[in-house]
């Protein structure tokens, strides 16, 4: 009894540390308020199902936000929204971009720059989010997403270069 | 680097400096304190939920080590006993034993 309830209040600790920023990770990937609390949800069911997985609080950033990443990837794709929005399908993250009640749409270079980054494709829109939002090293990124240091570095480069492409060709002149 | 004052008239040359890392997401008012309760009560609810679990198969792996022994003990009992006999048409015949599907007519009267 006393060894589950150690297992319960450690990911009690998660969620006081890790919540806030698992959610705005989770969000930047599935845009919805309601879509972002459902797949938090399941991103501290599984923390807490894979516990004995963590193996030290040197990589425990890594490993919660791995758990999140892959959360809200499966999530996308049982809703067909995991392809780069040069498909027609995906062009369902740009409507819950402008549908959603939970988002401010009124500064418009902020929103131009969410479609931007909805437009790359999957592994860029990830490396970014977490090397531009939660400022993480990209040793870090390369764990969370399964690649390498170099590749995670040239995808946020990419992603920067066609970031900064899109919105400056919506800017008018 | 150079900032956009004001984006109408001029194109952005770094548009991540002017962004900030604002992004349009908000949330409902006081979310992260509910949340963060229900979540917890959720984690708490499937520990428990698999606590339960694990005290109910326990108790049946143990219950089946109990009554096992027992049921081999009473099986084994039974095949000490005399076999079943049919009794023949012969009123001088003697019982037939069904053992094992063998047929042994003893002191049959022919």
């Amino acid at each position: 009894m006393r060894l589950f309830s150690l297992h319960t209040k450690t990911t009690e600790e998660l969620i006081e540390r890790y919540q806030q920023p698992l959610y705005w990770h989770i969000r930047r990937m599935v845009v919805t308020h309601e879509d972002a609390q459902d797949v938090l949800q399941n991103t501290f069911i599984q923390i807490h199902l894979h516990l004995s997985e963590l193996r030290d609080e040197d990589h425990e950033r890594a490993w919660v936000y791995r758990i999140a990443t892959n959360e809200a990837l499966l999530w996308l794709r049982d809703k067909r929204e995991l392809v780069s929005l040069e498909d027609e399908d995906a062009s369902a993250l740009l409507k819950n971009l402008s549908a959603d009640p939970y988002t401010d749409n009124s500064d418009r270079l902020v929103v131009l720059m969410q479609e931007a980054i909805l437009r790359l494709p999957t592994m860029q829109r990830t490396v970014f989010n977490l090397r531009y939002y939660d400022e993480l090293p990209y040793e870090e990124i390369a764990s969370i997403t399964g690649s390498s240091v170099s590749a995670a570095k040239t995808n946020y480069h990419y992603a920067k270069e066609r970031i900064s492409n899109y919105v400056t060709s919506k800017i008018p002149q | 680097m150079n900032k956009c004052e004001n984006m109408e008239m001029n194109k952005c040359e770094n548009i991540f400096e002017q962004v900030q890392k604002q992004t349009p997401y908000r949330t409902p008012e006081g979310f992260f304190d509910t949340e963060e309760q229900e979540l917890k009560r959720a984690i708490r609810r499937r520990a428990s939920k698999r606590l339960w679990l694990r005290y109910a198969a326990a108790a049946a792996i143990l219950l089946f080590a109990a009554v096992y022994p027992l049921m081999h003990l009473m099986h084994s009992s039974h095949a000490n006993e005399v076999p079943l006999y049919v009794q023949t048409d012969n009123t001088q015949g003697e019982w037939t034993d069904f053992a094992e599907a063998d047929i042994f007519l003893e002191n049959m009267d022919w």
